[in-house]
């Protein structure tokens, strides 16, 4: 399968667990879309994986408080830290097109609150990174070695959700209400 | 509130019979979950393929049940996390006390899991001085109503939005509202707050891998990775049957647990956890231990009759699709374990003399066999368990009175002609439309003898 039709299950699985789907041709395209995206939403401030730095100037209302999660001293500052950003930026080792899953790996990168206490969560990958389904995910982060040697791998397939009141679905539960994928593909022109 | 044992079985399935709200409750919540499971299914062409397969994974595990709980906590103990194995509940109870006062822990954070219900561990801890709070939105549900889970997966299944926004209003002061976002938003806060706080989180397990020593956590709400992230300690409770090999055989179950618990191709978070948390990372847990309990998991293992029951990943598909529950609710069954696999896991961790109503309470159909998504053959077992109950003369003895009698009837065609005409003859005097709505037959009508016999017709046919 070539990655456009990966690309498009993805996307389509992604969307019927009320999650959502947007592909960059490149890292500066990825930023802005985040930008809109927290404009659009208006949210007021992020708390972003190291691996990315966004530009400011993106950010149609200056006001927006931009965090990188190495500037926290301290486990409790972080914690804080998080609690209080409403959009979190994370990193996916793998996606799934099967599934529409992410895989998200712990790391002082990519703690594990970061995708699981603001009250949007985007997660970015590229698409050198998007598998079949999750049997692949399996077999290449056995090959790295990384699902031994993590301390904790995380599955992530849409937002946060119950259905414990009458079978109704409500997203946001305890984790993000919305939750979003950004594929990058570089390959792209 | 029904008697909580499964002594008041017949009891309680009268009581909620007639108890129309739960009935409704019950069916809506139960046929909406079937209905999403089946397409699922039908999208996953492999679902037979899949169920031997999990069927095979599941019987070598629990065939070598003692070699991977060893290799697991091998694993586990290079990985940094303690393994505490406990025979029954109690010890279980006194473990998770003792690692709670190590770490002067007040506050509890607990992530949805049957064996801490199994094992009354918030009642033990509450006891000890420790608040406890469930923070799954049906587990805090049911907390605050004081009720125990009608079902292993949805455990508010039985409660109608009205009755949890009453519920929230009352015991939290919160206005009333039966909009299950806002209802869940309220909760969301409430918790929050608890998590932030917690001094331990202690969640279960839905499968633990041998081969790397991993804790496998399936949930969509997000509060197990909470619960296992944000406080400094995290006991993980467990029984001894959740062990999986490999890696690849977990992943293979993976696939069939959120299809046949809800209905998903997968949850909203699967989280592996292999070790604490590393001196470079910012957060995470500073311990794991985990609790390995029996309670009469043994007893199920060594006869070869009910072992495979220990297969079950307990998903509540054999609930869902009993036309039993579907009929009474999961508290009628006094047990933890409600449904057909709660029938026979019941009078294991109990006692046959105790739990053996539960087999009684199933129309042997058959249909939780077909469903289940390991292949227990749970309709089976049960009719063994109502053998023994027969054998070790738990039953009444009119019953096996009567039945001696109907075994000699059956077995001798003079005896059966003359007995049926003797009812035919007798008929007339208590109705000839049969009886019908009489108190005698409350839910079941005795339907009118035919004219003629089918053996008198057989006859006379032949004579022609």
């Amino acid at each position: 399968m070539d990655h456009n039709a990966l690309i498009a299950q993805f996307k389509s699985e992604l969307e019927i667990i009320n999650g959502e789907c947007f592909v960059a041709s490149n890292y500066e395209i990825a930023a802005k879309i985040i930008a809109s995206f927290i404009n659009e939403n208006q949210y007021k401030s992020a708390l972003v994986n190291n691996r990315f730095q966004l530009n400011e100037s993106l950010f149609v209302n200056s006001a927006i408080n931009i965090k990188y999660v190495e500037e926290f001293g301290t486990d409790e500052e972080f914690k804080n830290g998080v609690v209080e950003a409403d959009v979190a930026v994370s990193y996916a080792e793998y996606l799934v097109a099967q599934t529409g899953s992410a895989i998200l790996i712990a790391s002082n990168n990519e703690p594990r609150l970061l995708s699981l206490l603001p009250r949007a969560n985007i997660i970015v990958s590229e698409v050198a990174n998007l598998v079949p389904d999750l049997s692949v995910a399996v077999k290449l982060l056995n090959s790295r070695n990384l699902f031994v040697e993590s301390n904790c791998v995380t599955i992530i397939s849409g937002p946060s959700r119950t259905a414990d009141i009458e079978k109704v679905l409500v997203t946001g539960v305890h984790g993000p209400k919305k939750m979003c994928v950004i594929i990058v593909n570089l390959e792209k022109d | 509130m029904e008697n909580l044992s499964p002594k008041y079985f017949r009891e309680n399935i009268r009581r909620s019979l007639t108890d129309e709200k739960l009935c409704t409750n019950v069916k809506k919540a139960t046929e909406l979950t079937l209905l999403k499971q089946k397409s699922v299914i039908e999208d996953l062409n492999e679902w037979e393929l899949l169920r031997q397969q999990a069927h095979q994974i599941r019987k070598i595990a629990i065939d070598n049940l003692d070699y991977y709980l060893e290799l697991f906590e091998k694993k586990c103990q290079g990985n940094g996390v303690q393994v505490i194995r406990a025979s029954n509940g109690e010890e279980a109870c006194v473990s998770v006390k003792e690692i709670l006062s190590n770490g002067s822990a007040k506050l509890v954070v607990k992530s949805k899991s049957m064996v801490t219900e199994e094992i009354q561990l918030n009642e033990q801890l509450e006891k000890a001085g420790i608040e406890v709070v469930e923070t799954d939105l049906g587990e805090y549900i049911i907390q605050l109503a004081g009720e125990t889970p009608s079902h292993i997966t949805a455990p508010a299944l039985h409660k109608s939005r009205e009755e949890i926004g009453k519920l929230f209003s009352e015991k939290l002061g919160l206005p009333y509202t039966n909009d299950p976002t806002v209802l869940t938003g309220y909760s969301r806060n409430i918790l929050r707050e608890k998590f932030l706080k917690a001094d331990a989180g202690i969640s279960g397990a839905n499968f633990l891998i041998a081969e790397t020593g991993t804790i496998v956590l399936v949930e969509n709400e997000g509060n197990a990775r909470l619960a296992t992230t944000i406080p400094k300690i995290h006991i993980v409770i467990t029984g001894i049957e959740k062990v999986v090999p490999s890696i690849d055989m977990a992943f293979l179950l993976l696939k069939l647990l959120p299809t046949s618990a809800t209905g998903q191709k997968i949850t909203s978070y699967v989280s592996l956890i292999n070790k604490p948390k590393h001196p470079n990372e910012i957060d995470g847990p500073e311990k794991i231990f985990v609790i390995l309990l029996d309670n009469g998991r043994s007893k199920l293992l060594k006869n070869p009759e009910t072992n495979s029951s220990l297969y079950c990943i307990k998903c509540g598909a054999c609930m869902n699709i009993c036309p039993v529950y579907q009929s009474v609710g999961g508290h009628a069954y006094g047990s933890v374990y409600p449904g057909p696999i709660g029938s026979i896991l019941t009078p294991a961790m109990s006692s046959l003399c105790d739990g053996r109503e539960l087999a009684f309470g199933s129309t042997l159909c058959g249909a939780c066999t077909e469903i289940c998504p390991v292949k227990i053959n749970i309709h089976h077992t049960l009719l063994w368990i109502r053998n023994q109950a027969v054998a070790n003369s738990y039953t009444p003895f009119t019953e096996k009175l009567l039945f001696r009698v109907w075994r000699s009837v059956m077995n001798n065609l003079f005896l059966y002609n003359l007995l049926s005409k003797i009812v035919h003859f007798l008929q007339p005097l208590i109705g000839r439309d049969g009886l019908k709505n009489s108190e005698d037959s409350e839910y079941k009508n005795i339907p009118e003898l035919a004219e003629k016999s089918f053996h008198e017709i057989w006859k006379s046919e032949l004579s022609k």
